[in-house]
């Protein structure tokens, strides 16, 4: 028996859309304020668009329509980009290089940058997800489970050379295990983050009125790493496709 | 605490054959990494970086904001390391790195 039979999980499902929708959409746009972002919302309302499709089995769009809600936001993203440096001479604003404390440039940029990432995460969600969930019949999901696989006849002269190597990796991993020890015994402790870099953050996030610290680093004096690492999401949705391949 | 569990991820790393578990394994160091780093932002009686009064103590978001990234970055990595690992087990039909003998 498949969810797509069970009636309390369709009935359940459909019901519970509309407010997971409402969750996704007040994560998103409390994000300067309380915990939640860009981020978590576009994968919230990513995974559930996954839950769906895996109780109906079936698409609810094209494969193109989140294609181009992923363009969209990463486009989004490089308009902010372009503009923050247009205007202010910082990637994305900079955010905190304005002077006054009731910027609305700020504000709207925070609000702009969240909802580039939402969409580019949202979109990324479901084709990674797609990836694996319309690969092939169901049957060949067995891999899944160790033990099960397919034994092939082997060698003896190929066993012996892997268990070469499998001495040699063993024998590596050995080396790279007693330095790790020797670097942690004879490295000074942690140095902690000084507390007067996390001050700055405080100052300038009150001055904007942004609650959430963790929002505000990421989209302030972080943001070209934000921006590289939504790319880096967009990357691994067209290496999915490309290790797919024509399967 | 983190070193006991890196090594549990560096044991099950080399001395697992299926790649599946590997995976499973790379994970495991790169959580605990992130959750070092979470701890070097901790600081005594302090609260979540969230400024719902003016001065109230907090912990540093520094190290939060960074290791956002860092998961969302294992998330892609995960992904796209099952789908090479889907593609190995179309061409050879198994996951086990003894069993494989030619690409």
């Amino acid at each position: 028996m498949t969810i797509k039979d069970s009636q309390i999980m369709q009935t359940a499902l459909t019901k519970l859309f509309p407010f997971a929708l409402m969750f996704s959409l007040y994560v998103f746009s409390y994000g300067g304020v309380l915990p939640g972002g860009g981020f978590q919302a576009g994968v919230v309302i990513g995974t559930l668009v996954v839950i769906i499709e895996m109780a109906l089995e079936r698409k609810l769009y094209r494969d193109s329509a989140f294609e181009r809600i992923e363009i969209a936001g990463v486009a989004l993203l490089m308009l902010l980009l372009a503009a923050g440096l247009i205007i202010s001479g910082y990637p994305f604003g900079g955010l905190y290089r304005f002077k006054g404390a009731a910027d609305p440039f700020a504000n709207i940029m925070i609000w702009a940058l969240s909802f580039g990432i939402f969409l580019e995460v949202a979109g990324s969600m479901v084709l990674i997800f797609r990836g694996f969930l319309f690969w092939e019949s169901e049957d060949q999901l067995y891999f899944i489970i160790p033990g099960i696989q397919q034994k092939s006849g082997a060698e003896a002269d190929t066993i012996k050379k892997k268990r070469e190597l499998a001495g040699i990796t063993k024998a590596a991993a050995v080396l790279l295990g007693i330095s790790l020890v020797l670097v942690i015994i004879f490295l000074p402790p942690l140095e902690t983050v000084p507390v007067s870099e996390a001050e700055t953050v405080r100052e300038t996030a009150q001055a904007y009125g942004i609650r959430n610290m963790v929002s505000a680093v990421y989209l302030g004096p972080r943001a070209a790493d934000t921006f590289l690492e939504v790319l880096v999401v967009v990357l691994t949705v067209f290496g999915i496709k490309a290790v797919r391949g024509h399967a | 605490m983190s070193l006991g569990i890196i090594i549990i991820g560096v044991f099950g790393l080399v001395t697992s054959d299926n790649l599946i578990k590997k995976i499973m394994c790379l994970s495991v160091i790169e959580n605990t990494i992130i959750l070092n780093f979470i701890r070097t932002g901790l600081r005594e009686g302090a609260q979540a970086p969230i400024l719902t009064s003016p001065g109230v103590f907090t912990v540093d978001p520094v190290p939060q904001a960074l290791m956002l990234t860092a998961i969302v970055i294992g998330v892609c990595f995960n992904a796209l390391a099952v789908a090479c690992i889907v593609r190995l087990h179309q061409k050879t039909g198994t996951v086990l790195v003894s069993e494989i003998h030619e690409f």
